[in-house]
């Protein structure tokens, strides 16, 4: 396989070490205050024949050869740094690479599975029986969540070793809510469930990174969806709280016990739920969903009365122009801005 | 129209290959498979004389389709095809790079079947001019901001 992350993407030059680090510490000595005894004091005549040179050749020498000897093995250790460093860069890189060919080899099968599936279950081979089809429906819902899982654990290894990549900007949340409503509402008709949007007009302007927005809220709706019977609903709302804004998904769902409450964002957590048929989830989304709702600034929790009274799940991301919206943008200035509209 | 468009389909995974490819020739497109970036070049300039579309997938044995896309924009014979990126990386550097390259299209297996990338293919050939290599690039936004959320 072809590294080609490696023919467009440069690794940042490793910058020449430490410029003149051997003579730090003597800069130091001079700065810190403490004179030589050697050097002379005002009004005292110059004792240049007095200076250790000219007292003592031998020790002179012996002097020389000494700094020498520490400014060799200075550098030497600085060059043994900067191959440390190249090290860990390449150990680094190599990393990354490993990740995404990883994720690379494990999605191309499912790829075709899911693809092949696909095309049979569109009658692109001709006719098939409903039996044929509710088990290709099955096996096609099976290679989905196998995809969701990869994606999840490549997300997992990013947010945790700080990988991840945050594309930061202004964000106008009504609209875009009123987006994902839009694309969700078809999902909540098939399991016959009403999706609810209410969100002021005048709702303040985040500063997040829209693509991991969705995400956090595209798995709230998800867990809701798998969660909520036949009949129910579940409702998108946002409003701002002080220097934040608030978006919760309320769904009438199976609910969560209060001891496992604490346990949802851990990474598979193992909550007895009711089962609706088919609900099942990766068991990292929620871990996820912490994480980078963290990394963004902001908070996120989950609230339930107990088993069958529906559940709240929130998060909170910095307003525009907040002190913390000023903080994140120091953070992730390095990262490459989205210019796309 | 469509009938006349060549499609040029890079892709190293022969099952891959044959799903995209079927799904291609079903619809009516005379479709020419390159297993490897350089093949995919080679299928390009013998093809010269037809209007002609590339879908490149980027991790190919030879030659990305990284690097395929930039040879197929530097080149003035070349130029013109419409490029679209057809692959499993859903990395948002990576689309934006693409379509910073040239790219009209960058679309990942994981959001779309074989017959949408079908259907987007119709949009595409659809705009395409029916003189080989002098029609303007339609307009296909690809929805940047959503690779990567669901990548």
């Amino acid at each position: 396989m072809e590294n080609y992350a490696s023919s467009r993407r440069k690794t940042p030059p490793v910058r020449p070490g430490p410029p003149r680090l051997a003579s730090a510490p003597r800069r130091e000595a001079k700065s810190n205050g403490v004179r030589s005894s050697a050097k002379p004091r005002h009004g005292e005549p110059k004792a240049e024949k007095n200076s250790p040179a000219e007292l003592c050749p031998n020790c002179a020498k012996a002097l020389r050869d000494a700094e020498a000897r520490l400014e060799f093995e200075v550098s030497q250790r600085t060059n043994e740094l900067e191959t440390e460093i190249t090290h860990l860069r390449e150990a680094s890189h190599a990393k990354d690479e490993f990740i995404r060919i990883t994720n690379h080899e494990l999605r191309t099968p499912l790829d075709v599975i899911r693809g092949n599936i696909d095309m049979v279950l569109k009658g692109e081979t001709g006719e098939i029986s409903a039996r044929t089809k509710e088990y290709l429906a099955d096996a096609l819902l099976g290679a989905d969540r196998l995809t969701k899982l990869v994606n999840d654990m490549l997300d997992i290894s990013r947010v945790e070793t700080g990988r991840m990549k945050f594309f930061l900007e202004n964000i106008e949340l009504v609209k875009f809510l009123e987006t994902i409503h839009t694309e969700f509402v078809p999902l909540a008709k098939h399991k016959h469930l009403t999706l609810y949007l209410t969100c002021p007009d005048d709702l303040p302007l985040v500063f997040s990174d829209r693509g991991r927005i969705f995400q956090v809220i595209d798995n709230f709706l998800g867990n809701s969806l798998k969660f909520t019977p036949e009949g129910g609903s579940i409702t998108i709302s946002a409003k701002a709280d002080d220097s934040m804004v608030v978006v919760s998904v309320r769904d009438t769902g199976t609910g969560i016990r209060e001891e496992d409450q604490k346990k949802l964002f851990k990474r598979f957590p193992q909550i007895e739920t009711p089962m609706i048929e088919g609900a099942k989830g990766t068991g990292l989304g929620l871990y996820l969903t912490k994480h980078i709702v963290e990394k963004l600034g902001g908070r996120i929790w989950a609230e339930s009365p107990g088993l069958g009274k529906g559940a709240t799940f929130s998060f909170a991301l910095p307003r525009a122009g907040s002190s913390e919206a000023e903080s994140l943008r120091r953070l992730y200035s390095s990262d490459v801005p989205l210019n796309a509209s | 129209m469509k009938k006349e468009l060549v499609i040029v389909l890079a892709e190293d995974e022969p099952t891959t290959s044959r799903l995209y490819s079927d799904a291609l020739r079903r619809v009516g497109y005379e479709v020419e498979v390159a297993f490897d970036g350089e093949e995919a070049i080679q299928k390009l300039e013998d093809t010269k004389e037809k209007p002609t579309l590339a879908i490149l997938d980027i991790l190919m044995p030879k030659m990305s389709g990284f690097d395929v896309l930039k040879y197929i924009k530097q080149n003035p014979k070349l130029q013109r095809v419409p490029v679209v990126m057809l692959t499993n990386v859903a990395e948002r550097e990576d689309a934006e790079y693409a379509l910073e390259l040239g790219a009209v299209l960058y679309l990942t297996k994981i959001q779309y079947g074989p017959k949408e990338i079908v259907d987007k293919i119709g949009e595409i050939a659809a705009g395409y001019s029916s003189k080989p290599r002098d029609g303007a690039v339609p307009e296909v936004k690809t929805r940047v901001k959503d690779i990567g959320a669901r990548g």
